[in-house]
């Protein structure tokens, strides 16, 4: 079963010949092989996907090929302790941040939930216990509230104080 | 994504436009008139009113993040993102931007947030935590004033303090008593026998003694412990404490002295022991004071491996492990208890009193309190003991018998009636629950005890008061909200139903 390939092309035009089982972690790929029975010689076009980072993607697919499944999300958010990351993951997310946020949206399009939990715990990390002018700098977002704001937002803040 | 976040803001704009001018708590505690009668001398902190209104339109929000790696994401991951932020964080994250504003007061990272509800609300899940929040803020500065009176010289507010409070849906109960209802588990009227006509699954008269003795034990220790900071580390341990039980289901883990204190307050609020168990650990963890004797042969054992988790999960030491054994001069295998008029076998019981953890002088700066119920709750609780004991007579386990034998006899029938009596209550507030004007009920100490011991077992407890009367009963200790006078008119009432029901006094109910 093992070596069954297919291939996969991004939208930079790369083609790349992918395990089947290894591609199948994605559920968009499942779907398209599965429920739309393509025909596993053709080729299957990700135009949302450029070739640096499907590669990255492939790279993490095939390190987790043989993850066992995820519970089902519950309703409820889990209380993920966001320290949780595995070490090869950490070293893995070493990446500028233009390509961890591509990343997530490569995740998000095709579906690999392991990939986008372990991402989105990522930025989270990185907004921890920082002030909002840090993570501004950070994130180079603009601020857009009138100082009045800034006040009427500190005062709920501080109702959501937990003593 | 400009409709998705369009049609976002329209409910965040509902939400946000529906101001509570009346503070509606929706905690199930303490949603009674709080705040009217009080006579507050500081100044209050005020309910939490949002004030903030979006008023720049939708699409120039996103400008803000035009430069920003977070430009193209969609709605749904910067959810998922903000939902693993504590609450400390959303409030940081909230001041970045308007865009990350109105993202982070979404009900979806809010909801886990509050304890499952069990209205329809119109409010936002955000205003919803804001209210707990301020409830247990209100409740807080009750409850100190009522600790205030207790360390005066005696008042017999005694035992109308303990409220018994029957959840609000059962309206349609008949309220006139012709009506002979037929109240789900009890298929023959309590007066029909002497002996119990309803089974419960606790069993009640070993746990009342395991209780009184847990009691006992604590009562000599919690003066040293009502200092500042010192209940609070308390509240930290048990939180981790539960951490641990959650995740190891299968694990015998042993609870302190001190965790414990904490656990028997929070379980005898069996609505809040609820919610905030499916909130916190997504199930409801249960209790015992009971074991077996296999158990407690393991217990050292299981003991240590609790020491051994908690310190690899939250790199602190639990507790200090025992001493080598110094020899004690034989123990007894009996004690005097029950409050020194009667001895007891000594029971086992499912915590560790060996040794007790040292508290620091200085909380964490993260401490936060991630129960429904405050510190001055569990402060509150041990005054119980005290009022029990100065009552003692009241409650019949007064025995005066001169050999083992006949006091053990002599306890038997006394916690025969005692049982009987609680059969009583489940019966009236089963059937009475609606006649009060406020839906509360006024035990004895007789009934409380015996209602404290069958709240020892969450799971069972739920399912015996599900089973034999249709609902949860819940316990609302201290309740601050009511005048004495108004406590003492309510209790008059009740023992008017139950004298009419079972031609007997409530007062005297156990006795005889």
């Amino acid at each position: 079963m093992a070596g069954h390939k297919i291939k996969l092309q991004s939208n930079d035009g790369d083609i790349f010949d992918v395990e089947v089982e290894i591609a199948k972690l994605s559920i968009t790929i499942k779907t398209m092989l599965e429920d739309l029975s393509m025909n596993e010689e053709e080729i299957i076009p990700l135009p949302n996907i450029n070739s640096a980072i499907f590669k990255k993607v492939i790279q993490w697919t095939t390190h987790h090929k043989d993850d066992p499944p995820l519970p089902p999300e519950d309703d409820e958010n889990r209380e993920k302790n966001t320290n949780d990351i595995s070490s090869w993951d950490q070293e893995f997310l070493k990446v500028d941040q233009g390509t961890l946020f591509e990343l997530i949206l490569a995740a998000n399009y095709l579906d690999i939930k392991g990939l986008l939990d372990v991402t989105c715990t990522s930025v989270a990390n990185m907004i921890k216990g920082k002030t909002s002018e840090e993570i501004r700098q950070t994130f180079n977002i603009k601020n857009d509230f009138t100082p009045q704001e800034e006040e009427q937002i500190k005062k709920e803040n501080e109702w959501c104080e937990n003593k | 994504m400009l409709k998705r976040l369009a049609s976002l803001l329209r409910n965040y704009r509902q939400n946000v436009s529906e101001i509570d001018h009346q503070l509606s708590s929706t905690d199930s505690e303490d949603d009674d008139e709080i705040g009217s009668s009080t006579t507050i001398e500081e100044t209050r902190r005020s309910p939490p009113i949002i004030t903030w209104k979006l008023v720049q339109p939708v699409s120039q929000i996103q400008h803000a993040l035009s430069d920003s790696p977070f430009a193209n994401l969609p709605i749904e991951i910067l959810i998922q993102i903000f939902r693993l932020l504590s609450v400390h964080d959303l409030g940081n994250i909230s001041l970045v931007c308007c865009y990350f504003k109105v993202i982070a007061d979404q009900d979806d990272i809010w909801r886990s947030k509050c304890n499952p509800l069990n209205e329809i609300q119109s409010k936002s899940f955000k205003q919803i935590y804001m209210n707990w929040i301020y409830g247990k803020y209100l409740r807080s500065r009750e409850l100190k004033k009522l600790n205030d009176e207790y360390r005066e010289p005696k008042r017999h507010i005694s035992h109308l303090l303990n409220t018994c409070r029957c959840s609000s849906e059962y309206f349609f109960r008949a309220k006139d008593k012709a009506h002979v209802l037929s109240i789900p588990g009890f298929v023959q009227h309590p007066n029909s026998s002497l002996d119990m006509t309803i089974e419960l699954s606790v069993d009640i008269d070993r746990t009342v003694i395991a209780l009184i003795a847990l009691l006992e034990k604590t009562s000599g220790l919690i003066t040293n412990w009502w200092r500042p900071t010192i209940v609070e580390q308390m509240i930290m341990r048990y939180y981790r404490f539960m951490k641990l039980k959650a995740s190891y289901p299968n694990e015998r883990l042993v609870p302190t002295l001190d965790i414990e204190i904490v656990w028997q307050t929070h379980l005898l609020r069996p609505e809040m022991y609820r919610g905030d168990c499916l909130r916190l650990f997504h199930r409801v963890i249960d209790h015992s004071l009971l074991i077996d004797n296999i158990e407690e042969n393991l217990k050292e054992q299981a003991f240590v491996n609790t020491c051994r988790l908690y310190e690899e999960r939250f790199g602190e030491p639990y507790c200090p492990l025992p001493v080598n054994k110094e020899e004690d001069e034989a123990r007894s295998t009996y004690r005097y208890s029950l409050l020194n008029y009667i001895e007891c076998p000594i029971p086992a019981y499912s915590y560790w009193d060996d040794t007790w953890f040292r508290f620091t002088d200085e909380l964490p700066n993260n401490y936060e309190n991630p129960f429904s119920f405050v510190v001055e709750d569990i402060i509150l609780d041990s005054h119980w003991f005290e009022l029990y004991r100065t009552d003692m007579y009241g409650v019949g386990l007064k025995i005066i018998a001169y050999n083992p034998q006949e006091q053990q006899i002599a306890f038997r029938s006394a916690m025969k009636k005692l049982r009987k009596s609680y059969e009583r209550f489940l019966y009236i507030a089963a059937k009475y629950s609606t006649m009060n004007g406020y839906d509360f009920i006024h035990p004895t100490y007789a009934i409380d005890i015996a209602w404290h011991s069958h709240m020892q077992e969450p799971l069972k407890y739920a399912d015996d008061c599900n089973r034999l009367i249709g609902f949860v009963m819940n316990h609302v200790p201290w309740l601050s909200t009511k005048t004495t006078d108004q406590i003492i008119e309510s209790y008059e009432k009740i023992n008017e139903i139950w004298k009419t029901e079972f031609d007997r006094d409530m007062k005297t109910d156990h006795l005889g």
